[in-house]
């Protein structure tokens, strides 16, 4: 077979230089490759620790296994705040692949009802942690997480990871009291960074889940894994400090479920505040709020909307007024004003005022309830039928100076003890909150002041659970406990359980005549012709006293209560213990707006807690470590 | 024996194939450690096959003689436009460049590919029995129209780091065939200022970041740049001695993108080491020496070209490779010569290395 030829010699080839030309590209070509070598050099040996420690940071990656939180229950540890299993939505910035974030983020949000400010924030808070996991949505719904499965593919960097929800059973029971969680903010971390706390960490937000994070928060585990570009996980990797989560705390509180159930649904037609309290230690056995809220709405997906919906609510569900309002105490001081009388001596069981309605000082006149007026009153008679006029002279007697030392010895201008945040401490009118009030107002403290301020109307105010105190310090002879919501501490892996023990709060060393005349008379006030009748139940023997918190001025008082707007309906007061010679039961009855007269009707409710307690009680030992376990 | 076949044994280039084998199967064996983990042996075999496959068309190539072949290069020419133009109506598989195309039962294929090897041939074959002393413009009218067709074909892609490459390797192609060099400086000159004045309005945008955005590589917010980023974490953490065969964590991870293709060079580098990265230098430096040679001894201008062409053509693909790998160079998608994982690919590397081992039996 012929091969072509060509017209073709050496000789030509070396004349046009091809040879020489061919040298040049060969050099060209070499030179490059050798100053690509020299990069080569560069990058593995003169950086090669550098890039080494990127190739490690890149492979593997520590993940921050969060703690299951403690459980809380009630005394006989019957479960009210446990954890669910929930899918949380979380994004590696790492994994993001290159493709930017916003677009992902807007991604998700044709997806999942995503709060993309949230979202962003909680993102720009990441910082240097680019392979962490920040959490951008919490407990998607079953529908979410199938739609973000199905697109996974198309949202690099994001991630589904299996997280407890905390659950509030039953629901809006003890609201404020258990209290919610929420994201921790750039704020809070700033403070508690210190503490271990970390910039996607869920934070008790109020009540108990607020005051015993600590307790309840367990610790966070740590370990290596070894993890591919797309941010799986392949293995774990060994490293020292591994370790697996501990959860948190399990609490036992002082709260009786069944109590706290039976009130809720007593109040469910009335706003207002219930506090029962055990005076033998100071556990409170219930604490309601109403109108109540859900706390699983913070932990909901979507809850945004309801939780503006209930902050609108004008009897603001959201706060714990038990604790963070105070209102003038109103008849109910009148406890106060005979104890400092009997105890300084002022007056005797047997001095009496006489009351005809009115009472004056200088020209002003002060009303009592019952315009016709009571006649000569002795103290008893003057708890009894809460006459105003014997207690105008009594205060007139003591003074302010003296009347401030006793609300004080009540508890009241400070804060309780409980464990529970943003507790108020009320307002007495002490000789520092008077100089304040001078420098303040430029005018003195009246004697007409230290009226009002007799059946403790003016310038005292005093929160719920101060209230309580009436009760309680009456009931124990004196003698008071630090009202407390958490009997004991469990650990976890099967540690000493911690107990809490009561601490007693004051004790007024009070006369035993004193305590007798108080007691016969807040009995009376039930029992015999007083102004709470409506409560008593025979053979429960409960003592106690009613109590009206002014709201609307004093031009504004005669006016019957259903021709007034509700907002300016006077609250109404029940403070009392039962049994009178052995008290197992202290109550706060508080009806917000409740009025005058209507009120009275609306406080027999009092009467169905005793005999609901009381009726099944002696279950209930005033030591109950050994009984709920 | 004939005697064809005797002095085809003789002059064959035993130390160019040699090289290319080796190159061959280290590129196998990178393959293997960066895909072994997600797809098992697949790709290995594949490439294994593809470049048995390569071999024997070299051979073929070898024994028929390259100046038989030559003539019906512009059926390759026209098949590769073809291919381009059935690619632009159809569209091509995924990406955002259109380069794949797929027919029927065959796998998927890159015409481009046989394009750079269609149009080395047309120069060459061009040029055929001519004396190269003063080449005229005119004198080369036909292959520059071919040039053209196919260069806007690959822009229309738009796959802008071959039609770059085209450009060079038609300049060299020009430069060995005796065209005043003066005059190659000049057009080189000016195309590049026109270029750099244009590239904005005329490039995609991707484009423009993928060519500006090399020089931005501290950010990973770009594509690129985290692709980059990751190809130098591998590289770097490979050392002097490298992290040792099978041991590199950011391929078998899929940290490195395009891993068993335009990136294999960065696999090899982080298991064996900057010395196995002189080791491959060495072969494929080895490899364009005696492509040259063979150039230098070639029996005619159209062996001549073809050589020097398919030899620029290569020598560009390893520069702008392992350039790009390293971040001295925009990203594209240029593959490494007879080590990246691809059909297409893998066979015109083995087509080109048949026409030069050719060329070198048939010296003078």
């Amino acid at each position: 077979m012929p091969i072509p030829e060509y017209g073709w010699n050496q000789e030509v080839a070396d004349l046009i230089g091809a040879s020489r030309r061919i040298t040049g590209l060969f050099a060209f070509f070499a030179l490059s490759a050798l100053l690509i070598a020299m990069r080569f050099w560069f990058l593995q040996i003169v950086n090669q620790q550098y890039y080494l420690t990127l190739a490690e940071t890149n492979r593997s990656r520590l993940l921050r296994e969060p703690a299951f939180r403690g459980e809380i229950c009630d005394r006989h540890g019957r479960i009210l705040v446990n954890n669910q299993a929930s899918y949380d939505l979380t994004l590696v910035l790492e994994d993001l692949g290159g493709v930017p974030l916003d677009e992902v983020l807007h991604r998700l949000c044709t997806l999942v009802n995503l709060d993309i400010e949230f979202a962003r924030q909680k993102i720009k808070e990441v910082g240097y942690r680019v392979f962490q996991p920040v959490t951008i949505k919490r407990h998607l719904t079953f529908g979410e997480l199938a739609t973000i499965e199905a697109h996974k593919h198309e949202l690099p960097g994001v991630d589904l990871s299996l997280r407890p929800r905390r659950a509030y059973r039953l629901q809006s029971l003890a609201a404020n009291t258990l209290g919610y969680i929420g994201a921790i903010t750039s704020n809070e971390l700033k403070t508690l960074k210190e503490e271990g706390y970390y910039f996607d960490d869920l934070i008790g937000k109020m009540g108990l889940e607020k005051n015993l994070d600590q307790f309840l928060r367990g610790e966070r585990g740590e370990k290596y894994v070894e993890v591919n570009a797309h941010g799986r996980v392949l293995k774990e990797l060994y490293h020292p400090q591994a370790h697996p989560p501990v959860p948190g705390y399990r609490v036992y509180t002082t709260l009786d479920m069944e109590l706290q159930q039976y009130i809720e649904g007593l109040m469910t037609q009335h706003a207002g505040v219930v506090i029962a309290q055990d005076p033998r230690n100071g556990e409170i056995l219930a604490l309601v709020n109403s109108p109540a809220f859900d706390p699983n709405i913070f932990s909901s997906g979507g809850g945004a909307a309801l939780i503006q919906e209930i902050s609108r609510n004008p009897h603001r569900p959201l706060r714990n007024r038990a604790i963070q309002d105070a209102y003038p105490p109103g008849s109910m001081f009148k406890i106060v004003m005979a104890t400092a009388g009997l105890e300084t001596d002022t007056i005797k069981e047997r001095s009496g005022f006489s009351c005809s309605g009115t009472f004056f000082l200088g020209s002003h006149a002060f009303r009592c309830w019952k315009s016709g007026g009571h006649g000569t009153v002795s103290i008893h008679d003057a708890i009894r039928i809460s006459c105003n006029v014997f207690f105008y002279n009594l205060g007139q007697r003591l003074g302010v100076n003296t009347i401030a030392d006793y609300a004080q010895q009540f508890g009241f201008g400070r804060l309780t003890g409980i464990q529970l945040p943003y507790e108020f401490t009320g307002r007495v009118p002490d000789p520092r909150y008077l100089e304040e009030r001078r420098k303040r107002l430029g005018f003195d403290w009246f004697p007409g002041d230290t009226v009002s301020l007799s059946i403790g109307q003016g310038e005292i105010a005093i929160t719920p659970l101060q209230a309580l105190n009436i009760a309680t310090t009456i009931a124990g002879n004196g003698r008071r406990y630090v009202p407390r919501l958490v009997s004991k501490y469990i650990p976890p892996n099967k540690g000493e359980p911690i107990v809490v023990e009561s601490t007693i709060d004051a004790d007024l060393h009070l006369k035993p005549e004193t305590i007798t005349i108080i007691k016969k008379a807040m009995w009376a006030v039930v029992n015999d012709g007083g102004t709470a009748t409506r409560v008593a139940v025979p053979g429960l023997n409960i003592a106690g006293k009613t109590g009206t918190a002014q709201v609307a001025s004093q031009s504004k008082r005669n006016i019957p209560d259903d021709q007034l707007p509700e907002r300016l309906r006077d609250h109404a007061w029940f403070v009392s213990f039962a049994p009178v010679d052995d008290p197992k039961l202290a109550l706060i009855v508080l009806l917000n707006h409740g009025g005058k007269v209507g009120a009275r009707k609306k406080l027999e409710l009092a009467k169905e807690i005793y005999t609901f307690y009381l009726g099944r009680v002696d279950q209930s030992t005033p030591q109950l470590s050994g009984a709920a376990l | 024996m004939s005697r064809l076949e005797r002095q085809a044994v003789w002059n064959l280039d035993w130390i160019l194939l040699t090289t290319t084998v080796l190159i061959a199967i280290i590129g196998i064996m990178s393959i293997y450690s960066a895909t072994y983990l997600t797809s098992h042996r697949h790709f290995v075999e594949r490439q294994s096959l593809y470049i048995i496959i390569g071999i024997m068309i070299a051979a073929g190539i070898v024994i028929v003689d390259y100046r038989r072949i030559l003539p019906y290069q512009s059926l390759l020419f026209w098949f590769s436009i073809g291919l381009l133009l059935y690619l632009e109506i159809k569209g091509g598989v995924g990406g955002k460049v259109d380069r794949y195309l797929k027919i029927w039962i065959l796998p998927t294929i890159t015409p481009s590919e046989f394009l750079k090897f269609a149009l080395i041939l047309r120069v060459a074959h061009h040029f055929r029995g001519r004396q190269l002393a003063d080449v005229k413009v005119r004198d080369f009218l036909s292959p520059i129209a071919g040039f053209f067709v196919g260069l806007g074909l690959i822009l229309k892609q738009p796959d802008l780091g071959t039609a770059l490459l085209l450009v060079p390797v038609f300049i060299a192609q020009i430069f060995i065939a005796g065209y005043d060099y003066k005059k190659i400086l000049g057009i080189i000159i000016l195309g590049s200022l026109v270029g750099f004045f244009t590239a904005q309005s005329v490039l995609k945008p991707y484009q423009y970041e993928r060519l500006v955005g090399f020089t931005r590589q501290g950010e990973n917010s770009q594509e690129t740049g985290w692709q980059l980023r990751q190809s130098k974490v591998a590289i770097g953490s490979g050392g002097f001695w490298g992290r040792g065969y099978l041991n590199g964590t950011q391929a078998k991870l899929e940290f490195l993108p395009a891993k068993h293709t335009d990136f294999i060079l960065a696999v090899f580098a982080e298991e064996w080491g900057f010395i196995g990265i002189f080791g491959l230098f060495s072969l494929y430096i080895v490899w364009l020496w005696r492509g040259l040679k063979i150039a230098r001894m070639a029996s005619g201008a159209s062996g001549l070209l073809a050589v020097t062409g398919v030899c620029t053509l290569f020598a560009l693909q390893f520069i702008i490779n392992a350039g790009m790998i390293v971040g001295l160079l925009p990203i594209t998608g240029i593959t490494l010569p007879f080590m990246s994982y691809g059909g297409s690919s893998i066979l015109t590397n083995m087509i080109c290395l048949g026409v030069v081992l050719s060329v070198g039996v048939c010296r003078t």
